[in-house]
């Protein structure tokens, strides 16, 4: 059953798919492209960091793209048929859902290997000054919590009703609304700063995107 | 007898427009029950409430000895459904289709799907977008007698189709039918369709179910009488008057319900006489049936 | 006005005349003279400065120490951001900021034609600035003119003294990028702890910047790494890319070299000082004619400089930028919101 489950997910999503995992396993090798130059100098090192740090974005950002794309690949072919054939199955609906997510999700670990093994080609092939050390291993893992972080959030309003996206978007222009409304009266509560950090800063559910994400640093 | 499907009380409100209230239906084990009914009159609700696709509002619904919506994966094991609109994921190919489908079904039976197949004329390569209509309508008939299910729940699964593939549907409905013991719940507005295979009839409009009863028992109880010299007010009838129209002369013609022969007897009790007895076949039976729930009399 | 002026510097020069004539040494006439063309220098800048407002009709705004010179239109937006570059100043710079009175300043709006006043610091600002963005130009400028005040040796030394723009941490951060990759011997003592190496990478060192700071190998580097030389150094290059230490030596001697730590790394020093020696330390680290760069930054931290500098070194070891490795509570703060994003999608109304 899952099996078949894992199938169809696959059919639907490789097209894109494999751009995207071969863009992760590129992304580190991009990165380190300045430190390929045996010759690097130990003056250079700023600058490798410097340009670490520029492509270090692209790690989230690419998460939070194959996330959203695998999340909406799993549910697309049941919202075109009103979930009718889903609904209609013989197996307890949860346990439906939960196969989904587990199909996407191992579909997605293509992309963590792949980003894995550039990271280690990356890191072997590169020329990395004194007091610098990679962190090929480090980079993979974070980049599969915050990849399959990415993936549960899109899968979860992705798999709810258009009610639930209601209530979602609801509470989100309701709090512009406050924040509005507060600035209006002469109230100066930071209220979208405090829920963003809240959401950013550890233990809020977006911590694993921010921070540093670069391949060789100190 | 036992029932299929039995549903009591069953109530359900979609928007402000349309409620099923206190629906009672009962599918005897192993009729063949045809659910009709105009366009908009509550009859895919009811399947969909039935198969724990919607949740009504009060009622109890319980399908194959097991409820709605606590037992509905167990339910579902057992039930083949062809829905109104077709519902496979259509990228994916005939044979890919049937590989999904019968891993969910521990009944599936892959000699028969082969052999429907074949009978079919599908085409295992092509893509589901990609066929027609009717190769589609076979497809869901397919996918629902290869489960081998005590219960086949079919929503006008023949609408649109032309008479050929209607025929081949049909077809292997019965034969399955013929084979095992299993229930069949088939909604239509086709009423010729109906009347040739089904030996139950419920009747449904306006969320309401107007009528349900054995198939003979509707086509031969609705007739149309012209009456000579009818009386005022009918008084108590040994039937039921779903219409009067006056005719030529001092002659009506009644439209009664629940005639037998002997009730003829009643004219000359009231000073009437019966001219002509009229049967009428299923559709013009269920247009009156109807037209009077429509517009009661006074 | 400026007629009195000149009566009165010809009413000065009258009075010494005596003491210039019965004068007979003639070192000690040239140094009145020098002084007098000192004080006629200062009375023509007033002079000049006075009869350039008087025709512009400018106004002069106060804050603290700081004297702006602006244009009447502008006078309340200058009047608003110059209390908050005020009290920034003065929390930056401490007792050094007064000197800001002896500096005003000619603040204007790009648009309408330059206010015409000579000798006053220009201070510019975009048509459609606030009072923040003026703040910011206020007290970048007047960082300059605190900068010009500093003797050489600390001028040099900083390089130009920025402000704050970002917060001291990520400053911190940097130069502990700089720590762990500067190819110097003596970046990495310090690294490892030793003040004198610390000393030596900042530039505070006593002896040669080259031998302190750098190990015949890094020498040699660094001559091969700057091209822009001069063609009478070129045998002294081609000698110490073959191994010659002392024309590698001798080329650094004539080229000159940034010590190994970068200036933002001294910056980071001369903050750390002024938060430890309170508000007369800028003074103290800016003006002391006779008195080395340890010595100042000793007195106008107000503790020994190895204190001091193994107190900033351990500030920026404590800044070490965090790597992209994970901690467990992070990693498993993460899986417990994979979990619950999974269980709300599960229990959704659609699939209960």
């Amino acid at each position: 059953m899952f099996g078949m489950i894992l199938f169809t997910q696959w059919k639907w999503s490789r097209l894109t798919l494999l751009p995207l995992v071969v863009a992760a396993f590129a992304l580190p090798l991009f990165s380190v492209q300045r430190a390929g130059n045996p010759q690097t100098t130990p003056w250079e090192a700023r600058q490798l960091l410097s340009s670490l740090e520029s492509w270090g974005v692209a790690y989230p950002v690419l998460a939070t793209t194959i996330a959203l794309f695998m999340a909406m690949t799993a549910w697309s072919a049941d919202h075109r048929g009103r979930h009718v054939y889903a609904l209609s199955l013989p197996i307890p609906r949860w346990h439906y859902a939960l196969q989904r997510f587990g199909a996407g999700a191992l579909l997605l670990g293509a992309a963590v290997i792949a980003l894995w093994i550039g990271a280690l080609f990356a890191a072997g092939t590169a020329s990395i000054p004194a007091g610098l050390h990679a962190y090929p291993t480090a980079i993979a893992v974070r980049f599969a919590l915050a990849l399959f972080l990415a993936y549960a959030v899109f899968f979860a309003i992705t798999a709810g009703t258009t009610r639930t996206a209601g209530y979602v978007l609801a509470i989100i222009g309701g709090i512009i609304a406050v924040q509005v409304l507060l600035e209006t009266a002469g109230v100066h509560v930071a209220l979208i700063p405090f829920i963003g950090d809240r959401l950013i800063l550890w233990p809020g559910p977006l911590e694993i995107f921010s921070g540093r994400w670069m391949l060789i640093d100190v | 007898m036992s029932h299929a499907v039995d549903i009591r009380d069953l109530h359900y409100r979609a928007g402000t427009n349309f409620e099923i209230r206190e629906l009672g239906l009962r599918v005897p084990t192993g009729s063949l029950y045809g659910f009709l009914g105009p366009n908009g009159s509550g009859k895919t609700t009811t399947i969909r409430l039935m198969l724990g696709l919607l949740r009504p509002l009060g009622g109890t619904i319980t399908v194959l000895g097991a409820s709605v919506p606590r037992d509905i994966p167990r339910i579902l094991a057992r039930t083949g459904y062809v829905p109104e609109q077709p519902h496979l994921y259509t990228t994916l190919t005939v044979d890919e289709a049937l590989r999904f489908h019968a891993v969910f079904y521990p009944t599936w039976d892959w000699t028969w799907a082969n052999e429907l197949v074949g009978h079919f004329q599908l085409d295992r390569a092509r893509r589901l977008s990609q066929l027609s209509k009717g190769e589609m309508g076979k497809l869901e008939m397919l996918l629902a007698l290869a489960q081998r299910p005590e219960l086949l729940v079919l929503d006008e699964p023949t609408d649109g189709l032309d008479p050929v593939v209607r025929r081949d549907v049909l077809a292997a409905l019965l034969d399955y039918v013929s084979q095992q013991n299993a229930t069949v719940f088939i909604s239509s507005h086709l009423v010729h369709e109906l009347e040739r295979i089904c030996d139950w009839v419920g009747v449904m409009d306006r969320g309401r179910l107007v009528a349900e009863l054995p198939m003979q028992s509707f086509k031969s109880g609705i007739k149309r009488l012209r009456v000579a010299n009818p009386p005022a007010l009918p008084g108590d009838t040994p039937f039921v008057v779903l219409a009067r129209e006056a005719g030529n002369g001092a002659s009506e013609t009644w439209t009664v319900r629940g005639w037998q022969a002997p009730m003829s007897q009643y004219f000359e009790g009231v000073g009437a006489s019966l001219r002509e007895v009229i049967d009428l076949d299923l559709e013009e039976g269920f247009v009156e049936l109807l037209r009077t729930f429509r517009e009661p009399r006074s | 006005m400026f007629e009195r002026h000149r009566w009165a510097v010809a009413a000065l020069v009258a009075s010494m005349m005596p003491a210039i004539v019965t004068a007979q040494d003639t070192t000690a006439l040239v140094r009145r003279l020098h002084q007098l063309e000192l004080l006629r220098h200062s009375a023509a800048v007033a002079v000049a400065r006075a009869e350039s407002a008087r025709r512009e009709r400018l106004d002069t705004v106060r804050s603290g120490a700081l004297v702006i010179v602006v244009r009447p239109g502008e006078a309340a937006l200058v009047r608003q951001a110059s209390g908050v570059a005020w009290t920034r100043l003065d929390s930056l710079y401490g007792d050094e900021a007064a000197t800001l009175s002896s500096t005003p300043m000619l603040f204007f709006l790009l648009g309408p034609p330059r206010p015409q006043v000579a000798h006053l610091y220009p201070v510019i600002a975009d048509s459609a600035a606030t009072s923040v963005d003026v703040a910011f130009q206020l007290v970048r400028a007047a960082s300059v003119v605190i900068r010009e005040k500093a003797d050489t040796l600390v001028a040099n030394w900083t390089g130009p003294l920025s402000l704050p723009e970002v917060p001291a941490a990520i400053e911190h951060a940097r130069v502990y990028v700089e720590l762990v990759t500067a190819p110097s011997v003596a970046v990495r003592r310090c690294y490892a702890g030793t003040a004198d190496a610390c000393a030596a990478a900042l530039g505070l060192g006593e002896g040669d910047p080259a031998v302190l700071g750098y190990d015949a190998a890094e020498r040699r580097a660094l001559v091969a790494h700057s091209t822009d030389f001069l063609g009478r150094l070129r045998p002294a290059v081609d000698a110490c890319t073959l191994g010659s230490d002392s024309a590698c030596l001798d080329v650094l001697h004539a080229r000159g070299f940034e010590p190994p730590l970068s200036t933002d790394a001294r910056q980071s020093l001369v903050r750390l000082t002024l938060v430890s020696g309170g508000r007369r330390a800028l003074g103290r680290l800016a003006h002391g004619v006779s008195r080395s760069l340890s010595q100042r930054f000793a007195l106008a931290a107000g503790m020994p400089v190895d204190s001091l500098i193994l107190a900033w070194r351990r500030a920026i070891i404590e800044a070490r930028p965090k790597p992209v490795t994970i901690a467990p509570a992070r990693a498993w703060t993460a899986l417990g919101w994979i979990v619950l994003m999974g269980l709300v999608a599960f229990r959704s109304s659609r699939w209960r």
